[in-house]
C-alpha cells in the first residue's frame, strides 16, 4: 500500500532526504532521483538552494530566517515559498518530516 | 583471442573478425565469451523463468530482438542474428552465433550483448557515436535516424579516426576530473548515399562492404584506447536555412534521455548514470547542433569539426 503523504501543518519541524533519494547538481538544475521509483525530478536554482539549505537546518523555520536574510526577502514570500516547496517533495516521496521538535 | 570493446576486454573462445584485439594498454575488467549450443542456452535459460524487458517484434509480430532478465543475468536473442546468454556480473558470455556472414550475427554481439556486459561491469552507456579528434573524443548524441552514424562516418572520411558508433561506454575516473570515452567495434552500419558523397579518398578508409542489409557494413578502423570526452553535441533538426550550434539548455534532461539500455534499472546502475551526467555537465563543453535537412550529414560533420576544434583549443 502507498505510503500516505504526510502534511505540513507547522514549519517548527525538522526535514530530511530519505536514503532512497539522492540528487545531483547541473549547471542551471539540481536533479533528484528516487530510487524506490527510478524517476528522476528537476529543480531550479531557487529550489536547490532551499533544499541545500533545509538540509542542515534545525527546522524548516530556521532555514527561511536563513534564506530571507541571505537574499534580503520578506520572511512571509519564503515562508510560504518553501512550505510549497517542502509540502511537493514530501507528496513525492523525495522528502521526509521529522518529528516534530520541542523548541523552548 | 583477446579484444576489447566498451571498456571491457573480452577473452573469446572463437573468433569476432570485427572486435578490436586488445593492445597493450591497462587491463579493463575482462568477460569471458564462449561459444555455445542454442539448443543448450534455451535449455539452461528457459523463457518461462524469465521476465522479458525487451520484447521487438516485426509488423506480422514474429520476434524480432528479446531480452529476459533471469535470476543468473540475462537471455538476449533474435531469430537469424544469435542467442546469447550474459551472467548477472558480465563476467561470462556464452554465445551461439548463427552459419551465417559474421558481420551478421556480429551486429547483436555488438549492438547489444557486449554494451550489455559492459553495463554489468560498470560502465556507464550512452546512445551515442564518437570520433577522436586531437587527442580526445567527440560525441553526438540523438534518437536513431537523427544521424549519428552518417556525421560519426563523415568526419572519419576527414581524417578523424572513429571512436565508437551507435553506442558510446563512459566512466567517471576516480582520480581524474572528467569523463573518458571508451572505443567500440569495427563494424559500422551506413547508409549507402552517405558513402556516395564521400571523397574517394575519404571512402577509401571504409574498406569494402562487408554485407548489405537496411544500411550496408564495413569495417573501420577505431582508437585502441579510451579517451577523454573533450565536447559532446545533441544532433537535431530545424527548419532554417542554417547549421546552428547552441550551448544545451535543458542539459540534465537530454543527458538523463541519452541511456542506452535502460531496462537495467537497478539502483546502482541509475546513481552510476547520474553520476555520470552530472560529470559531464560539469567538465564537457555541450552543445545542442540544429540542421536543415538540406545541410546533410557531410555538412554536419564540417560544422562540428570546426566547432570542435575552436572548443578543444580554446579550453572551453
Amino acid at each position: 500500500m502507498a505510503k500516505r503523504a504526510q502534511k505540513i501543518d507547522s514549519l517548527d519541524r525538522k526535514v530530511s532526504i530519505p536514503d532512497h533519494v539522492v540528487y545531483r547538481s547541473f549547471a542551471s538544475e539540481t536533479i533528484i532521483l528516487n530510487l524506490e521509483t527510478g524517476k528522476y525530478h528537476g529543480l531550479n536554482a531557487t529550489a536547490a538552494t532551499m533544499l541545500d539549505v533545509l538540509k542542515d537546518a534545525e527546522t524548516m523555520s530556521d532555514a527561511v530566517a536563513l534564506i530571507a536574510g541571505q537574499y534580503g526577502q520578506p520572511i512571509e514570500t519564503v515562508a510560504a515559498d518553501l512550505r510549497e516547496l517542502c509540502q511537493g517533495l514530501v507528496d513525492r516521496g523525495l522528502l521526509e518530516l521529522d518529528t516534530p521538535t520541542q523548541r523552548g | 583471442m583477446l579484444g576489447h570493446a566498451f571498456g571491457i576486454d573480452v577473452d573469446t573462445s572463437f573468433p569476432i573478425p570485427e572486435l578490436p584485439v586488445r593492445g597493450g594498454r591497462d587491463g579493463f575488467p575482462r568477460t569471458r565469451l564462449e561459444a555455445a549450443d542454442a539448443r543448450r542456452l534455451q535449455k539452461d535459460w528457459p523463457a518461462d523463468e524469465g521476465r522479458k524487458v525487451v520484447d521487438r517484434t516485426f509488423p506480422d509480430g514474429s520476434p524480432m530482438l528479446v531480452v529476459e532478465r533471469h535470476e543468473q543475468g540475462f537471455h538476449v536473442w533474435a531469430p537469424r542474428y544469435g542467442r546469447h546468454a550474459v551472467s548477472g556480473d558480465g563476467g561470462r558470455v556464452w554465445s551461439a552465433v548463427p552459419r551465417v556472414p559474421a558481420w551478421r550475427w556480429e551486429r547483436l554481439l555488438f549492438a547489444q550483448v557486449l554494451p550489455l556486459a559492459a553495463a554489468l561491469c560498470g560502465r556507464e552507456l550512452f546512445h551515442a557515436s564518437a570520433v577522436a579528434l586531437e587527442g580526445g573524443a567527440i560525441a553526438f548524441v540523438g534518437l536513431s535516424g537523427a544521424g549519428k552514424s552518417s556525421v560519426a562516418a563523415h568526419l572519419v572520411a576527414r581524417g578523424a579516426l572513429l571512436v565508437t558508433d551507435d553506442v558510446l561506454a563512459l566512466t567517471v575516473e576516480p582520480r581524474a576530473d572528467g569523463v573518458r570515452a571508451h572505443s567500440g567495434t569495427r563494424l559500422v552500419g551506413l547508409d549507402t548515399n552517405e558513402l556516395a558523397t564521400m571523397t574517394t579518398a575519404g571512402r577509401a578508409l571504409f574498406g569494402a562492404v562487408l554485407g548489405r542489409s537496411d544500411k550496408a557494413y564495413l569495417a573501420v578502423p577505431v582508437v585502441d584506447s579510451s579517451l577523454p570526452l573533450r565536447a559532446l553535441y545533441f544532433l537535431g533538426r530545424n527548419q532554417g536555412r542554417e547549421i546552428d550550434i547552441s550551448p544545451s539548455e535543458a542539459l540534465a534532461s537530454l543527458l538523463l534521455g541519452s541511456s542506452f539500455l535502460s531496462y537495467l534499472d537497478s539502483s546502482e546502475r541509475l546513481v552510476r548514470h547520474l553520476d555520470v551526467c552530472a560529470r559531464i555537465a560539469e567538465t564537457v563543453p555541450t552543445h545542442v547542433l540544429t540542421a536543415p535537412a538540406a545541410a546533410g550529414a557531410k555538412g554536419v560533420a564540417a560544422a562540428i569539426e570546426a566547432h570542435a576544434l575552436a572548443v578543444i583549443r580554446g579550453g572551453s
